[in-house]
Formats: structure tokens, C-alpha cells, sequence
């Protein structure tokens, strides 16, 4: 059964032509799926859709049957599901573990260990030495903030993680580390991968793809 | 709520940003905390001082009124007409009415007086007086030459007292007994105290009597013994023509008890004589030569809201509106108050702007801070926080250094509040005595001629139109202390500022879309 779907979505900014044009496609727990496409060819897009950072400008993004504009973004976005931005969006004045906790925090879950246990735990299944926890974002590079955006992804244990070029600042070892890590989520706890990625590599992982062309011109 | 701990940590953690804020509302507290400090010492001054303290009051014939019923009942439009209770219509307040008054739980206590005005009829007992040596008595009548617009004019004023009370020169100190005593107020003894230097002129001393006589009836003649003889304590020690009127004047009093001058009007009447003289508008007066009392009263409480109550109380009894209820104590009290409510006016006025300023400050500070914090504001929204959380993040973010701030500014106000206060009261009070000053000296006199009246007891008409004196005493020390109150109402005041400040936050916040501010910043 599909725990995200698309159905026949369409999504066009408000000026220029449509990004996204009746798209349907279904997502199942236990797998990976893939995004692939030209740049401009609506990917962050749709992942911002099923992420529910915005409503299609037609058709409807399902979860667990429920349309998402009839729910509760905050609640879905909090608990649900995972987002690993392109660009991290992680916050640069808090420390690794205070933006990890803050989306625990947010999702108001309660968890079986202490919150820094689960950091602790993440930060090592994600490659970081645990000396960063304490370190201000600002201060790491860019593979190492996209380590702690995967990490807070999975802090809460959402049903869907939703990842936006996750491997692209990574170096070989780390990507495949990572797509180990998403396997792993998928196959032993049932989750929904969904990644955007140029990477054939890792598009290589997944279980489906969903390609899209550009639209505009 | 992980909410109120995020707001806390974010404060630690934009400490520019706090101290900032911090400085601001350190110093609109401080502001506030002096203003409302010295607002509320004039409160608390005006409304808890005279509770503590006996108050007098009095009744008395409205004089306007008076004058305007006596013009509309003699008709007369433009031509001069006597004012009086024959012709207005308004008769003098009878001691039975003003004993009915008394009987109340408000009053502690009524004390009377009885002026009538006497003459001397004999070269043993004359006036003194500021021209010549021996001062003629004279006995002009009023217009038409005789008794008719009972204007005598009169060389002596006998004053009879209602009890020793009633004598506040003698207990406040004014005047003193010099030689034997003062006279017993239970009968019509015709025992009186004169001044020393009526006694001095008279050759007259303790045991010696003397005569007096009614200025409008030639052939009354009353005796009374001197039992006491006092003098009177100058208060000030310039000199002009006026003053020394003023001072020959009060040296003619004489003061015996109520019962004595009561007897003396009964025995007036007796031997009274009645003419027809025509008045100054050319109307026709009928009037007696009996001794035209002059009553004054004052009422004794023991706090102003009893005097408060018993102007109610009265009011409901039945006294018209011809006749009006002052307070002497009262209107002194604010005098004193004058500077002290100049501060109070200022520091209102002053509040308000620091308040307005502060509100518009923190309001853009705010503005800016939000805008600064687009990308957290994303950030949150995009991990699931919802936009009321993250409002009331912010909120309890400036809320909470708001609070800090207030207690630590309220702090360092309550340090300075009464010397500010004391040091700005008291160029408020200069400021006053300096106007009183150029005002009297405007008008050529010191001071109004206090002391040409008989101050014993409520005389209506002998306020000082000049306002206060330059000798008037003010309140010049207040103790403007910042105490729980003005805390409370500043951290209220802080509330406030702060739900100004994050309406307009708010606003932002409300119309940002996470996708937006996070496209923006990639």
C-alpha cells in the first residue's frame, strides 16, 4: 500500500509556464525511490510538495490516503516525515545537537533513551566524531553539515525521509556510507526513501525513479 | 515546552542582541520607574495626608449668589444696589441649622463665633488707630447718614466664642495671654480679653471694666470686664501703611464668650430703634439699629473623608446651593500641593513620551529582528514548528530580557527616584515662589492684609486672590519611593510594549511561507 502518492499533480509558480504537469506516481514503505532530471525540471519542486511545504497547484499529494491539504502540515512535517534540504537549513547559531534536539523536540514524540543518547547514536551512524555535537554549525564543512541534515532527518524516526541531492557533497566512501544507511532505513525499518539526485549511482539503489522533464523554456 | 527553553538559550546565545534590547528598556524603566514613583508620592500625598489630619471646614453664604439674587429682586439693571440677606433673599445660616449639621458621626466637633461690631461711647475706652493719637470714634451710619445699610463703621469688633476650641490663634500660638486669663465660656459673664496694646492706651489692666457702645443706637451702652489681656505675635516684620492699618485694626478686637455677645444682641433688641432711609438705587430700606451679628462656624473632622461625607450629608439635610462648604485646611493643603502637582503633570507627560518612544523603539527593533531571523523562521516552519510557536518564541524571547530588564532598571530607579524627585520638586518650588513673587510685587504688596480680618474662625471673602503668599509654605520633600506597586505597574507597562512590539513581529511572521524564505536563501 502506498504511504505517499501523487495524483495528477500539476505546480506552476506564479509567473512562467507550469513546472510540474499532471504527475501521478505511488510511494511505498520498505523502498527507495529516485528523482532524477534535468536542473529546472521541477525535482526540489516536488520534493518541496511532498514535503508539504507546498500544495500543488492541482491534483493532490496523498499520505496514508489523506490528502495533505486537509491535514496538518506542521504535524506531518514534524513527525512524518524527514526532510534533507540541498542546502542542509540547518540553523548556524545552534550546535549540532541543539538542532538535532530542537527537531525532536518539535516533534513532540517520546523517545526510549535520552535525546543526547539518540544524538550520540546518530552522529556516529552518520560518520561525525562525537566531538562535534557541541560545535556550532558555522564551523563544520559542507559534507559535515549535510551529515548532521541527514541525522536530523532521521532524529525523530519519521515513516518517509525525503532527500534533496544527499550525496552530493559527500566524498565516495561517505555517499556510499549514506546510501548504506537509506538502505538499511528502508529494508529493516520499513521506511519511504524518496531522493532527488543527478547521481547514477545512487539512482542505481533504488528500488524505482521517477524521471521528469523540463518544462519550461 | 521546548519552546520557552529554545526563547531562553536564544537569548544566551545573541547576547548583542539582548544586551541591546537590555540597554533600552533598562533606561525607559528607570525613566518610568522616577515618574511613576514621584506620580504616585502626589497621590498618596494628596489622598493620604489630610486623612491623618484635622480638618476644619465651614458654611457660608454664597456671596455670588447673594449679589445676583439681590439684583434680580431689586430690579435694578446697571444701578447700585445693597447686598444683603433682606434684599437676595438668603438669610444668614442660624447656629440652630449649624447645630442640626453637627449632629452627625462625621463631625468631631462645631465651634462658633459671634462678630458684632461696637463703638466706643465714652473718652475712658477708645480705639487705637494708625492716624493721630486718639482716634475719634465715629458713629457715620450707612447711606442717608443714618443706621439704614447697617455699613457702620465701627471703632471696636466683639468676638464671642463658642469654646476655648474655637480660639485657634490662642492654640495655634498667634496670641498669647500676657496678663491674668481667659475668660470661662459658660455664661454671660461680660468678662473679655482685649490686646495689650488697647490696654496699653486705655491704662487699662486685669479687673478694670469698661464701656461700649452700639454705633447705630446711642443709647446702648455695655460694660464688660477685662479678666485676660494678650498680644498678638507678629509674623512678619515689614512695615507699610497697610500693614500698620492692618495691625491697628486687630489691636480693637475684643474676645469674650458667645453667651456674652448673644445677650448683649438680645438686650439690643430691646432698646432697638427702626428707620426708613433710602439706598443707593434709590430704593427704600427699612432698617433697625439692633446689632447685626456675624456668625462664622467651623465644622471639626478628623479626616478628609469625613469632612467629604459630611459635605454630602449636609447637602442631602436640605442646604441649598446659596451657601457653600469650604475648607480653609483644604484649600492650604493645596497650595503646598501646587508644586508638587506641576511634577506630577510634567512627569505624566514625560511618562507618556518615554512609554510612546519605547513603544515605537522596541516596535523596530523587533521589525528588524524578525526580518533578520527570516532564515530561522524558515528554518522552524520547514521542520514542522508552526507559525504561533514560533511567535510565541519571539515573544517570550523579548518578554523575558523585557521582565529582566524592568526589575533591574526598576532597580537602579528606586535608588535614584527620591533624590531626582526631591532635586525636581524643588526647582518646582522655586519656580513657585518666584511666580508668587512677581505677582505680588506686580501688584505693589507683599502679602494680602491677613491679618485686618479676624482670623478666628472661617471668615468667607478673605481668600487670597493672589493665590499663595511668597511665605506660603509648600511641600518641597517627597518620598518617591519605587515599591511593589510601581514595580508591578511597570512589568504591566512591559506587557504592554512588548504585545505592541510583537503585533507588528507577528505581522511578519504570519505572512512568511518557509519555501519562500528558504528558495530566497539558496
Amino acid at each position: 500500500m502506498a504511504i505517499l502518492e501523487l495524483k495528477n499533480i500539476s505546480y506552476s509558480y506564479k509567473v512562467g509556464k507550469p513546472v510540474l504537469k499532471g504527475i501521478s506516481h505511488s510511494f511505498e514503505s520498505g523502498k527507495i525511490y529516485g528523482i532524477i532530471g534535468q536542473s529546472g525540471s521541477g525535482k526540489t519542486t516536488l520534493l518541496s510538495l511532498l514535503a508539504g511545504l507546498t500544495d500543488p497547484t492541482s491534483g493532490s499529494v496523498e499520505f496514508n490516503s489523506s490528502n495533505l491539504k486537509d491535514i496538518n502540515k506542521y504535524k506531518y512535517r514534524s513527525q512524518d516525515v524527514g526532510v534533507i534540504f540541498q542546502s542542509f537549513n540547518l540553523l548556524p547559531n545552534l550546535t549540532v545537537a541543539d538542532n538535532i534536539i530542537l527537531s525532536m523536540d518539535a516533534s513532540r514524540k517520546k523517545f526510549g533513551q535520552s535525546k543526547k543518547e539518540i544524538v550520540t547514536n546518530l552522529l556516529r551512524r552518520v560518520d561525525l566524531d562525537l566531538s562535534y555535537s557541541n560545535k556550532k554549525i558555522l564551523h563544520l564543512s559542507g559534507g559535515e553539515q549535510q551529515r548532521v541534515a541527514i541525522a536530523r532527518a532521521l532524529s525523530y524516526d519519521p515513516q518517509v525521509i525525503l532527500a534533496d541531492e544527499p550525496t552530493g557533497n559527500l566524498d565516495t566512501k561517505t555517499q556510499d556510507e549514506i546510501i548504506d544507511i537509506f538502505t538499511e532505513l528502508a529494508r529493516k525499518d520499513n521506511k519511504c526513501i524518496i531522493i532527488v539526485t543527478h547521481s547514477s549511482e545512487v539512482s542505481s539503489h533504488c528500488d524505482g525513479t521517477l524521471q521528469l522533464e523540463k518544462k519550461r523554456k | 515546552m521546548f519552546i520557552f527553553k529554545n526563547a531562553l538559550c536564544n537569548l544566551i546565545r545573541t547576547k548583542g542582541r539582548t544586551v541591546l534590547i537590555s540597554v533600552i528598556v533598562i533606561a525607559i524603566a528607570v525613566a518610568s520607574s522616577i515618574a511613576m514613583a514621584i506620580n504616585n508620592a502626589a497621590v498618596w500625598a494628596k489622598q493620604s495626608e489630610l486623612e491623618n489630619k484635622t480638618i476644619t471646614g465651614s458654611i457660608s453664604v454664597d456671596r455670588e449668589k447673594m449679589m445676583q439674587k439681590a439684583m434680580s429682586n431689586t430690579g435694578q439693571n446697571g444701578a447700585r444696589t445693597l447686598i444683603n440677606s433682606q434684599n437676595s433673599g438668603i438669610d444668614e445660616i442660624t447656629l440652630e441649622t449649624l447645630e442640626k449639621y453637627a449632629d452627625s458621626s462625621h463631625v468631631q466637633s462645631l465651634r462658633y463665633t459671634d462678630s458684632i461690631s461696637a463703638s466706643a461711647n465714652s473718652d475712658a475706652f477708645q480705639k487705637l488707630s494708625s492716624v493721630g493719637t486718639s482716634g475719634q470714634s465715629t458713629r457715620t451710619g450707612g447711606p442717608g447718614g443714618g443706621f439704614g445699610g447697617g455699613q457702620t463703621q465701627s471703632d471696636f469688633t466683639l468676638t464671642g466664642y463658642s469654646s476655648a476650641d474655637a480660639m485657634t490663634n490662642f492654640t495655634s500660638g498667634a496670641e498669647k495671654i500676657v496678663d491674668g486669663e481667659i475668660f470661662e465660656f459658660n455664661s454671660a459673664d461680660y468678662n473679655c480679653a482685649i490686646t495689650k496694646e488697647l490696654a496699653d492706651y486705655n491704662k487699662l489692666s486685669v479687673g478694670s471694666t469698661f464701656t461700649v457702645g452700639n454705633p447705630n443706637n446711642s443709647a446702648e451702652s455695655y460694660t464688660l470686664k477685662v479678666v485676660g489681656i494678650y498680644k498678638q505675635e507678629s509674623s512678619s516684620s515689614t512695615s507699610n501703611n497697610s500693614r500698620e492699618e492692618d495691625i491697628m485694626s486687630s489691636s480693637n478686637n475684643i474676645f469674650a464668650n458667645y453667651k456674652t455677645v448673644a445677650d448683649i444682641q438680645e438686650k439690643s433688641k430691646a432698646t432697638a430703634v427702626s428707620k426708613t432711609v433710602s439706598g443707593p438705587g434709590g430704593q427704600t430700606i427699612e432698617s433697625s439699629s439692633v446689632f447685626k451679628p456675624r456668625v462664622s462656624n467651623t465644622f471639626v473632622f478628623n479626616s478628609k473623608s469625613n469632612y467629604d461625607a459630611f459635605v454630602s450629608e449636609v447637602r442631602q439635610k436640605g442646604l441649598s446651593e446659596d451657601y457653600t462648604i469650604s475648607s480653609a485646611d483644604i484649600s492650604n493643603f493645596e497650595s503646598e500641593l501646587v508644586p508638587l502637582e506641576n511634577l506630577s503633570k510634567f512627569t505624566k507627560i514625560f511618562l507618556l513620551v518615554v512609554l510612546l518612544l519605547g513603544a515605537i523603539i522596541l516596535s523596530v527593533i523587533n521589525i528588524f529582528n524578525i526580518r533578520e531571523r527570516k532564515y530561522e523562521i524558515g528554518v522552524l516552519t520547514a521542520i514542522g514548528i508552526s507559525k504561533p510557536k514560533v511567535i510565541t518564541q519571539f515573544v517570550v524571547e523579548l518578554l523575558a530580557v523585557t521582565i529582566i530588564s524592568i526589575v533591574i532598571g526598576t532597580g537602579i530607579g528606586a535608588t535614584a527616584s527620591v533624590p531626582v524627585a526631591n532635586a525636581l520638586l524643588s526647582s518646582q518650588v522655586e519656580a513657585q515662589k518666584s511666580k508668587s513673587e512677581t505677582t505680588q510685587q506686580n501688584f505693589g504688596r507683599e502679602r494680602m492684609r491677613e491679618g485686618a480680618q479676624n482670623t478666628q474662625g472661617a471668615i468667607p471673602g478673605n481668600a487670597n486672590p493672589f493665590g499663595t503668599s511668597n511665605n506660603a509654605k509648600y511641600i518641597d520633600k517627597v518620598n518617591a519611593t519605587v515599591n511593589l506597586t510601581v514595580l508591578l505597574e511597570l512589568i504591566g507597562i512591559g506587557i504592554l510594549l512588548v504585545t505592541i512590539a510583537s503585533i507588528a513581529s507577528a505581522g511578519f511572521v504570519v505572512r512568511y511561507e518557509p519555501l519562500q524564505i528558504l528558495a530566497d536563501r539558496n
